[in-house]
């Protein structure tokens, strides 16, 4: 299942993440996947935000992994450097595990992934212009169809 | 009268840490615990706790049993890098054991497949045998798919993927094995990274 939408500025990316805040579950697993500035980091911060984390969320490029805690902790993954160096076995107790896991670049890494997981691509089309495509199967599909729904009113 | 080993038994490759302190092979007091991702910040103040409680100093450790894996891969280095700090400071033996040996440990069936999940529907798996009290490795550790491991077992097993270790049982096998130089202990991952293979295949 998929939708598209588009966003044209922050604070359609704030709604979009709020209505991903309502819908999260123990062990869901967001890959995020779109061009540098595209606002991946963004829609993590408003994600958390949404999540009642109050601490500064910044890109985890250089750390790989960041974590904060809230009543789901985030892990937050950027998969960037692992580029054609492949996976760590370390990251299965996040990924695997019983909070929120987003994944920038989760291509990269797509293989140690489960099969389902909820993949949002973010196209630049203007200064804060997105086009976005949601995928996911499964348990994911009811995130997508309350997407679906929120847009349409 | 001879004075019993005090023996100091970590094993941090599940979900559950566990530690344990004997004297001989007799059980003076254990501790498991749920901790996901929590033993490094759990594993001395237990240490300590149970040291106290049986009234002795890490110094008097004249054992150290621990569990090298396979299982979590964040875990096993914990257990393993404590039981390699007492082992190189107190200048004593330290033995190795399978982690699976330990969770296989907690049943009495005759046949137990002993399983720690590594995702992917894979799990590190083992088949261990208890008969008359002792208890025997039937086959080795292995990463598997779960489904097609199963189908190349021909007898009856309980599976077992959680409990809490009989520290006798592993005391009295012949599953430990010595490690002969300290410096040369390090975890049964049963994997490597993409990493470490790109850089094998490198050299």
């Amino acid at each position: 299942m998929e939708t598209k939408l588009k966003i044209k500025s922050v604070e359609d990316t704030n709604f979009l993440a709020k209505i991903l805040a309502d819908n999260l579950f123990e062990g869901i697993i967001i890959g995020l996947t779109g061009d540098l500035g595209s606002g991946k980091t963004t829609f993590t911060k408003y994600l958390a935000k949404h999540m009642g984390i109050t601490d500064i969320i910044s890109s985890p490029t250089f750390m790989l992994l960041k974590i904060y805690e809230s009543k789901l902790p985030l892990y937050h993954i950027d998969a960037y450097r692992l580029e054609d160096i492949g996976y760590d076995y370390e990251f299965d107790e996040y990924i695997y595990g019983r909070g929120v896991t987003v994944i920038e670049w989760y291509q990269y890494i797509d293989m140690m992934l489960p099969k389902e997981i909820l993949k949002i691509s973010l196209k630049v089309t203007g200064i804060e212009e997105r086009e976005v495509r949601i995928e996911g199967e499964g348990r994911y599909e009811a995130i997508i169809e309350a997407i679906d729904n929120r847009y349409s009113n | 009268m001879k004075r019993s080993l005090k023996r100091l038994i970590i094993d941090t490759a599940t979900d559950y840490i566990f530690l344990a302190l004997a004297f001989g092979s007799e059980e003076i007091d254990s501790i498991y615990e749920l901790g996901v991702n929590n033993h490094s910040v759990t594993i001395i103040p237990f240490l300590e706790d149970m040291l106290s409680k049986a009234k002795i100093k890490l110094r008097d450790i004249d054992q150290v049993i621990v569990g090298i894996g396979p299982g979590s891969y964040t875990g096993v280095r914990i257990g393993v890098t404590v039981a390699k700090m007492i082992g190189y400071l107190n200048n004593v033996d330290v033995y190795t054991v399978s982690s699976l040996a330990f969770l296989a440990s907690s049943s009495n069936s005759k046949y137990v497949l002993a399983m720690i999940d590594a995702r992917r529907g894979n799990a590190f798996m083992g088949l261990y045998g208890n008969c008359n009290n002792n208890m025997k490795i039937i086959n080795s550790d292995v990463l598997q798919n779960i489904d097609d491991f199963k189908k190349s077992l021909d007898l009856d097993y309980e599976v077992i993927q959680l409990g809490k270790p009989k520290i006798d049982k592993i005391l009295e096998s012949k599953l430990l094995s010595k490690v002969d130089n300290i410096h040369d202990l390090v975890p049964n991952y049963l994997q490597i990274t993409e990493a470490e293979r790109n850089l094998r295949n490198e050299i």
